[in-house]
């Protein structure tokens, strides 16, 4: 626990993230996403985890460009959070939205292309999310940074699996993605660094 | 004159149970057990108490009625909440939101309301709604209701068979479609500002799916006249079909020989067809249609029922499709 709660302030960070999870919850109970609750929730869990993710591109050119340097601190952190949402958000697909009908959920990861989308994302957020310990950074050495690098297709990930289930109401889809898109638009300098490294491969 | 002489041991009048109470006694416990289990019941409770009595309208519309004929549509279904039906609505004319329509329809005038009738039949013009469906013809039909967004209702509408208020505009036969239009006006419409659709909201149907019994015009549900957000003062009930085919606030009927084009075909002719049956076998590419969530389901599980073809309602249309490929006429 020394490792995660390395500053003291982090609790209250942790406590800030669960917010939206404790309110959802309990909005669930009192019946407020009544009489669809697998719907809203659904939409809201999603919602959230994309704003994570958008938080975490953001933390690094906030700490390189601004004087809040310390921020990268919390990438960890904030990415954690990305992962916590985003299996929430998988959850309520399942349990409160398909009712954990082996047919509803087979049929859409066989047929439903946003949803190969959603899935990569939640993996590779899971990857990152396990790999996101001290002692796997040792472990992993320079590999580490280039998985966790990974968190760019996520975002990409993020905005398709949006764009491919627009009805007519495209407010969200747009929204994320004008946060996302110049987030990922200024690393475009590193695709150079990923060529390379795919040449040499993982060492 | 009977005197009491009242006993220390008797009790008063306050402490006497309710008759009321003592008879709803399970009912009592069932809600209780409920909430001390937390599981099911809590959601729907709450909703209970937000929004009132959740099986039925306001006393305010309960009169709105007298001698609606009773059918035998839908007879074994369970009827969803008064609450249900008239809170979580696609209604994009009054927003995208599901609560959107309940809370942003309040400024529809739908008396008086007319219809105008055009194309291809003996008797076109503009016709008062009340002139075309008198209260005396009206019927009840409990109909499931299938969005193609996979959740599903159980509505008891109140109305009358489309094909008798058609014939009364004694359809030529050039008549080959039936083509219907949405009112458009954005002042009392909100929705319509944006450009989200192609307004006004167009839908049809081949005049044969339009005669079928089965097609009905609704003015009333649950007894009582439409809300605004459920369609207003008139609308569409197609039960065989997915929701979004069943047009509200109708204001034109036009009779035409070429298929007409339709609000959501125009949008996304790739998702949405003309015919728009429901089909547990053709999937649209958002949404599988294998099955359903019926509404309300419970708290944290939801009702999920397998969808069936043409919704259950197979033996009184399929005779319209015979010989046509589903797939590509969806």
């Amino acid at each position: 626990m020394a490792v995660f709660w390395d500053r003291r302030e982090k609790p209250y960070v942790a406590f800030l993230f669960l917010t939206p999870l404790v309110w959802m919850v309990f909005s669930l109970f009192l019946g407020r996403y009544f009489p669809d609750p697998g719907k809203a929730l659904m939409n809201l869990s999603g919602i959230w985890a994309s704003v994570f993710v958008i938080a975490v591109l953001l933390l690094t050119p906030i700490a390189k460009f601004t004087q809040f340097r310390m921020i990268s601190r919390y990438r960890r952190f904030v990415g954690l959070g990305a992962f916590l949402y985003s299996i929430l958000h998988l959850i309520v697909y399942l349990v409160l939205f398909a009712g954990l009908s082996v047919s509803w959920i087979i049929s859409d990861l066989v047929e439903k292309p946003y949803i190969y989308a959603g899935v990569l994302a939640v993996m590779i957020l899971s990857a990152l999310a396990i790999t996101s310990t001290k002692k796997m950074m040792k472990r992993m050495g320079k590999n580490w940074k280039v998985v966790h690098r990974l968190v760019y297709l996520a975002a990409v990930c993020i905005v398709l699996h949006l764009w491919l289930q627009v009805k007519s109401d495209i407010t969200v889809a747009m929204w994320i993605s004008v946060f996302i898109v110049p987030l990922l638009a200024i690393r475009i300098t590193q695709l150079s660094y990923y060529k390379k490294t795919f040449k040499k491969g993982l060492r | 004159m009977l005197i009491r002489n009242k006993k220390t041991s008797d009790c008063s009048e306050s402490q006497v149970t309710d008759e009321f109470v003592y008879l709803n006694r399970r009912q009592f416990m069932k809600v209780t057990s409920g909430v001390a289990l937390g599981v099911g019941g809590i959601g729907r409770v709450a909703a209970a108490l937000q929004e009132g009595n959740p099986l039925s309208p306001p006393p305010s519309l309960k009169p709105s009625f007298q001698n609606i004929v009773e059918t035998a549509y839908g007879r074994s279904d369970k009827i969803s909440p008064y609450d249900v039906a008239t809170s979580y609505n696609n209604f994009y004319e009054f927003g995208y939101g599901k609560n959107d329509p309940k809370e942003k329809s309040s400024q529809l005038q739908t008396r008086p309301w007319t219809i105008s009738v055009e194309g291809e039949a003996g008797k076109t013009g503009v016709f008062d709604l009340d002139d075309i469906i008198k209260e005396s013809l009206l019927e009840e039909r409990i109909y499931r209701l299938r969005c193609v967004e996979a959740w599903s209702m159980v509505i008891p509408w109140v109305g009358v068979s489309l094909a008798t208020v058609l014939k009364r505009f004694e359809p030529t036969s050039k008549a080959k479609y039936v083509y219907f239009e949405t009112l458009h006006d954005p002042k009392q419409m909100p929705g319509q500002r944006g450009n989200g659709l192609d307004w006004p909201y167009r839908e049809g149907l081949r005049i044969d799916e339009a005669m079928n019994p089965l097609a009905m015009l609704a003015v009333g549900m649950y007894g009582s006249i439409l809300p605004n957000q459920n369609g207003a003062p008139v609308r569409l009930v197609l039960p065989w079909k997915y929701g979004f085919k069943s047009i509200k606030s109708i204001v034109k009927i036009r009779f035409v020989e070429t298929m007409p084009e339709t609000t959501w075909s125009l949008l996304a002719p790739s998702e949405y067809g003309f015919y728009a049956n429901v089909n547990p076998n053709v999937d649209h590419p958002r949404w599988s249609q294998k099955q359903e969530r019926r509404l309300p389901g419970g708290v944290l599980f939801p009702n999920v029922v397998e969808t069936k073809m043409f919704n259950g309602y197979e033996e009184e249309v399929a005779s319209l499709y015979t010989g046509m490929n589903l797939k590509r006429f969806y």
